[in-house]
């Protein structure tokens, strides 16, 4: 490649590889804190675990918190990346040696690596915990890491996407655990009562179960809803849906985070600080 | 981005006011509208190497939507920004401002992310690619030289507004840019800092670099600037160099700093004495809304306040008048020509 252009890219390179280094620096704190609290419960989990649990069941047991864990800490992560800047107005002090693409773009890097080794440091944990108690290494869990990192990523574009639209990080961080918490267990609940055939593969909340349920033993094998028993015997069972196919989990993840993207794009061309 | 420009890189040999100079900023037909509302109207300028240029205008003028403008935290509606890059040649800012000669911004009071000074700093120069083994010592001398020494790596959310003032005038020259943009670059500092900004700017203009201020504070643009824009309701009303615009008042003011006050029950008829025998150089013209009368004393600072018809036969006369006939009214002790005075009547007359 021309030498010229190489030094163009390296110059362009430069804004976007400093604001990425300054954002793990400021953020270090958190990723301190985050940790600490991963570890401390994966710990205390481990130490008062229901011994009749196996393997398995600890393990899917263990990522329900973990679900809610990564929810919360993606909000206090990516929840303020823009509408901070644009509302602090940070950004003022960086241009124009920096545009807002590169700003963010650096931003949303450097907090998404920081989010991702969280999910590694909890998988690890887990999986030192599975050796420890049962002597075992369960196989799925890598999968299940995988998957996990990328509905961390989903979930990640879809905060950035509120952290844009929204004046402030608190009110992102609001209206991302109630679409998350209500919205989409509503919807769940709605469409169940309308057709019990149809997958709700629109509810990320739903995809997430995939992370869970990667790991056998939760059910029977190849199937994916399971009857549940409201009120006994006196109301007919209700066909609740309870992970989706790998294949249909990574389609919907990549198209949430697809269009996602695709609006922050379109929202930050026409945002001015 | 403005379809109509067709201009993005022009060679810098422009010439100027008749003399040969190097344009280091030029900006085009700038125009910017927030919906109805015109902020920017078709301003225009050009700025030379070395220059140091004052933007001076009321609140809501457009001064820092232009400098907002300049770097690129808004898109022009219409008109172009030009700066010279590493080839010298005038480029359109829209291009690639990787390759534009460095510039230093410091616009509205600086927000900070919640960090320290040093590793703020530090960030800026790298990102400016200030070199690696000068960072530090860099650091060091800025904030030694604004009492900020002792805070370099105190968190800066603990800082006081004028701190942080200071701290965002430090990051806008961290890197020596060529051309430095301070938008209000005095707001929230108390005296000494001021003074120490003064300073620091008439530094900075020894060494030839180019500074863009935007202020409403005459008093501190006449001291640094030797060119001025007066800007309001977005429009260039005015851009020379000062003294070009003193002679288009054709007034000037001799300020006489006096030994002893003159007492009271005198002044009266002193200042009656004074106007009839300097009436045939006083300024004429003189415009009572803004200038009471071309004599003017201020027993608080015992100065004696001279408007004249800005000759310089009438000055000569004047001294000769002071010290001839009222040598037994008050002791003239030094004479001096204020120029903010004058600023501030043409920008009264320019701005209504």
């Amino acid at each position: 490649m021309d030498k010229r252009i190489v030094r163009e890219k390296k110059k362009n390179f430069n804004p976007f590889l400093r604001t990425y280094l300054l954002e793990l620096r400021l953020r270090w704190k958190r990723v301190l804190f985050f940790s600490i609290i991963s570890v401390v419960y994966v710990l205390l989990f481990s130490f008062f675990y229901p011994y009749h649990f196996d393997e398995g069941q600890f393990f899917r047991y263990e990522l329900d918190f973990f679900r809610f864990f990564i929810l919360f800490v993606s909000c206090f992560f990516f929840s303020d990346i823009v509408c901070s800047e644009f509302d602090k107005k940070t950004g003022y002090i960086l241009f124009p040696k920096i545009n807002k693409n590169k700003l963010i773009g650096g931003k949303y890097l450097a907090n998404l690596s920081i989010i991702i080794l969280l999910v590694i440091i909890h998988y690890l944990m887990l999986d030192i915990s599975v050796v420890v108690i049962y002597d075992t290494v369960i196989p799925e869990s890598f999968i299940s890491l995988g998957i996990a990192i990328f509905y961390t990523i989903t979930l990640s574009a879809l905060i950035l996407l509120f952290s844009t639209i929204m004046p402030k990080a608190n009110l992102t961080t609001i209206v991302v655990i109630l679409i998350y918490l209500v919205g989409f267990l509503v919807l769940e609940q709605v469409l169940t009562a309308i057709n019990q055939e149809i997958e709700p593969i629109f509810s990320l909340n739903y995809i997430g179960n995939l992370i869970n349920f990667i790991i056998p033993g939760g059910l029977l094998e190849g199937q994916r809803w399971m009857w549940v028993y409201y009120a006994g015997d006196v109301l007919p069972p209700v066909k609740v849906w309870r992970t989706p196919t790998i294949e249909v989990g990574i389609l919907i993840m990549s198209l949430y985070t697809a269009l996602s993207f695709f609006f922050i794009f379109l929202a930050l061309k026409k945002k001015e600080l | 981005m403005c379809k109509n420009s067709s201009i993005y890189l022009i060679k810098n040999k422009i010439f100027s006011d008749n003399n040969l100079n190097e344009i280091v900023l030029k900006i085009d037909n700038l125009s910017k509208k927030f919906k109805q509302f015109v902020a920017v109207n078709n301003v225009s300028l050009e700025v030379n190497k070395g220059e140091t240029v004052g933007f001076v205008g009321p609140n809501g003028a457009g001064k820092t939507t232009t400098i907002k403008l300049i770097a690129k935290l808004l898109k022009p509606t219409s008109g172009n920004v030009l700066i010279k890059n590493m080839g010298g040649d005038l480029q359109d800012i829209r291009i690639n401002s990787q390759d534009l000669v460095s510039m230093g911004f410091l616009i509205d009071i600086p927000v900070f992310y919640d960090s320290t000074p040093y590793v703020l700093l530090k960030h800026y120069a790298q990102l400016h690619k200030y070199p690696k083994n000068k960072i530090d010592q860099r650091i060091d001398e800025l904030l030694y030289f604004f009492d900020l020494a002792n805070w370099k790596k105190k968190r800066i959310k603990k800082f006081s507004k004028g701190m942080k003032q200071k701290l965002g005038f430090i990051q806008a020259i961290i890197h020596e840019p060529e051309i430095i943009f301070l938008d209000e670059p005095q707001t929230g500092l108390d005296p000494k800092a001021r003074i120490k900004i003064r300073q620091y700017l008439m530094t900075l203009k020894e060494q030839k670099k180019t500074i863009f201020i935007a202020s409403h504070m005459l008093r501190e643009i006449s001291e640094i600037c030797e060119k001025i824009a007066f800007i309001n309701n977005g429009e260039i009303i005015k851009f020379d160099r000062i003294e070009n615009m003193e002679k288009v008042l054709k007034t000037s003011e001799i300020v006489c700093q006096l030994l002893e006050p003159i007492p009271k029950e005198r002044f009266e008829l002193v200042e009656k004495k004074l106007n009839e025998k300097l009436a045939p150089y006083l300024d004429k013209n003189i415009d009572p809304t803004i200038v009471e009368s071309p004599v003017q004393y201020q027993p608080s600072s015992k100065n004696l306040t001279i408007y004249y018809d800005g000759r310089l036969e009438s000055k000569g006369e004047i001294f000769k008048i002071l010290g001839k006939d009222f040598d037994s009214e008050f002791t003239v002790i030094s004479f001096s020509q204020s120029k903010t005075s004058l600023l501030e009547k043409l920008y009264l007359e320019k701005i209504k």
